[in-house]
């Protein structure tokens, strides 16, 4: 018989380290031709942090984002970052980018007072040009900048970090400790089908919202909630290191025996969404939230597994053996 | 790796002279989907590979009342066949639901069987429909049912230096099903397959049923007592005679002897437990299809 259910999971998730003492740093220095190179320690594995971090240097120095160039493929050589990890890239690395663009703005500025004769403080960097407030005749494309900085001997690199804190210890007796940085809210509802006979279980629907601060790409939030969807469906349905634990008979020794989901395994209907309530230490309001996006899926099935057959499964994945082991438990 | 000495001859007698000549030494290879990977993983050493894919061995045809398929027949040229989907559904419907497009335009119908995996998606329909391989040599042809082509896990009754030819299915008049259970729902290994043909006379009365269980045995097995006890049953509501009644009491009980006849072993896609619970379920579902009886 098929049975049909529907389940709901909730979830917050830290952007970094929870107790602090996860530093990024950014660099950006102004080249010849009036475009910019960004590098920073964080690895874009996917999640698109070489889209984002450009997009935040290019909204502080008022450039287009063609002008960017990013620089993150050697750790000997790059700023420092703690990785890519725990959805901290876009709060951490976000930040330290912004600082480094406002330091390389700060650097233009003093260069073109000089050459404007005037003070910093009536120099404005915007429109990628540098100008003299007030001023129209007193003012240059961001290309002559370049060529005139870099050909004049000078060479101006704006720097930026950012960490939230510095290390926090647990309390040994209570577990307590202070949350730094940010922490993210998503919900889940799935709604499955379970055949009761074979226990296979069919996802019909999967709904997915995440409250993400400010979405800095919306494009990218798709494809990281979706994406993650997939994760988390196997997560709760297929994915399994040790089929047999504790024993660790048939443990899985590669990837043809470990069972990511496919395409054809996504429901007909999946649906995400984002809520935005910016937070007032992320770069421009953003928090991270992407590793979440893969823990809800798996929880929100086991509870939908109950709901249509009334028996829970609570061991990781819900393969068609443990279901019908659970059934035959309860009516035994 | 030592050299492998590589040949790809264009004519069946060439090929034929050549598995003559490096008997046991040779290694045929078709779509090389089961082949390759182990070579690379260092499982098997060949001294020497024959391809078979320029033999003109890839053809679906109809003649004599049978389907005749070329043993270099791709198995995604089997699932898209309008001919197959027509005369051999349970067929058509293995081929379409095995292994991931890459390895179904790679993979031939030939090295599925030779590759003797007691999962093959293709054997459990083939004997089902009751077809036969024909295997030659340099010596000649013989014709051997694909229920008693296996012998084991990677075993089979092919001798040195003979090769698969062709598959030929009997064109019969009744239904065939298949199912599967994999761990997802494409690119996935069988946990256990089965393949079912029944003729109703009339629509009534069964005069034919055969019952294939795959991943459930050391090879791919044909249930004979299950099988058995749907013979000359007829429909709860026939007005035709028959020694029982075919309803959701006499499918279970063909499915219990399907399962019963079935030695199935815990691996890591699943235990034997499993596999008999969902064999059982899988057997019941195919033979009510194929009957048009409701469970």
């Amino acid at each position: 018989m098929k049975k049909r259910g529907i389940g709901i999971a909730v979830g917050t998730h830290p952007a970094g380290l929870k107790g602090g003492g996860d530093p990024s740093q950014a660099q950006i220095r102004l080249k010849p031709d009036g475009t910019f190179d960004l590098l920073n320690g964080a690895v874009d594995i996917g999640q698109g942090c070489k889209t984002i971090l450009r997009q935040l240097a290019a909204d502080e120095l008022d450039v287009p984002l063609e002008n960017i160039t990013h620089q993150n493929i050697d750790t000997d050589t790059g700023p420092m970052c703690t990785g890519t990890f725990a959805s901290r890239v876009t709060f951490m690395d976000g930040n330290a980018v912004l600082a480094a663009a406002a330091d390389l703005k700060k650097k233009i500025r003093e260069w073109a007072a000089e050459y404007f004769e005037c003070s910093p403080a009536d120099v404005e960097v915007a429109n990628n040009k540098v100008f003299v407030k007030g001023v129209p005749e007193k003012s240059l494309s961001m290309a002559e900048v370049g060529a005139m900085v870099n050909w004049g001997g000078k060479f101006l690199v704006g720097t930026g970090a950012y960490t939230p804190g510095p290390g926090q210890q647990f309390d040994p007796d209570t577990g307590k400790m202070t949350a730094i940085a940010s922490l993210a809210f998503g919900c889940c509802v799935a709604e499955v089908e379970v055949d009761t006979e074979t226990g296979v279980v069919d996802v019909l629907k999967l709904v997915q919202v995440f409250e993400v601060g400010k979405a800095m790409n919306r494009l990218l939030c798709k494809g990281q909630n979706n994406g993650g969807a997939m994760m988390g469906i196997g997560f709760g349905l297929t994915e399994n290191v040790c089929p047999y634990y504790p024993t660790m008979d048939f443990a899985v020794q590669d990837l043809t025996d470990y069972v990511i989901t496919t395409a054809a395994d996504m429901p007909p209907v999946m649906v995400e969404d984002i809520v935005e309530v910016p937070h007032p230490n992320g770069p421009r309001g953003a928090k991270g939230y992407s590793e979440m996006t893969a823990s809800l899926a798996g929880p929100a099935i086991l509870n939908a597994i109950h709901n249509a057959i009334g028996v829970w499964v609570t061991d990781y994945p819900a393969t068609p053996e443990r279901i019908l082991k659970a059934l035959e438990a309860a009516h035994a | 790796m030592k050299d492998v000495l590589y040949f790809a001859p264009t004519e069946l007698t060439e090929a034929l002279k050549l598995l003559a000549q490096y008997g046991e030494k040779a290694t045929i290879l078709a779509g090389g989907t089961d082949l390759v990977p182990r070579i690379n993983y260092y499982e098997l050493k060949p001294e020497v590979l024959v391809y078979i894919g320029n033999l003109g061995l890839d053809y679906i045809e109809q003649s004599d009342g049978k389907l005749i398929i070329g043993a270099a027949t791709p198995t995604a040229k089997i699932a898209a066949s309008p001919l197959v989907a027509e005369k051999a559904a349970a067929l058509a419907e293995a081929a379409r639901l095995s292994a991931s497009p890459a390895i179904r335009t790679a993979g031939t119908i030939g090295g599925n069987l030779a590759n003797a995996s007691p999962a093959a998606d293709l054997a459990t329909p083939l004997i089902a429909l009751g077809a036969t391989v024909v295997l030659v040599s340099a010596k000649g042809e013989r014709e051997v049912a694909v229920e008693e082509f296996f012998k084991g896990p990677g075993e089979t009754v092919l001798q040195p230096g003979e090769l698969i030819k062709e598959v030929r299915v009997p064109i019969k008049k009744g239904k065939s099903v298949f199912l599967k259970l994999g761990r997802r729902k494409a690119m996935t290994l069988s946990v256990v397959n089965v393949a079912v043909y029944v003729e109703m006379e009339k629509g009534q009365r069964c005069v034919d049923a055969r019952v294939a269980l795959g991943a459930m045995a050391p090879v791919p097995l044909r249930c004979k007592k299950a099988e058995g006890v749907l013979q000359g049953c007829v429909l709860p509501m026939s007005a035709l005679e028959g020694a029982e009644f075919l309803d959701k009491a006499r499918i279970e009980k063909a499915a219990e002897l399907a399962i019963a006849e079935s030695s199935p072993i815990d691996d890591q896609r699943a235990t034997a437990w499993y596999r008999r619970k969902a064999g059982k379920v899988l057997v019941a579902r195919a033979l009510a299809a194929a009957a048009g009886v409701a469970i």
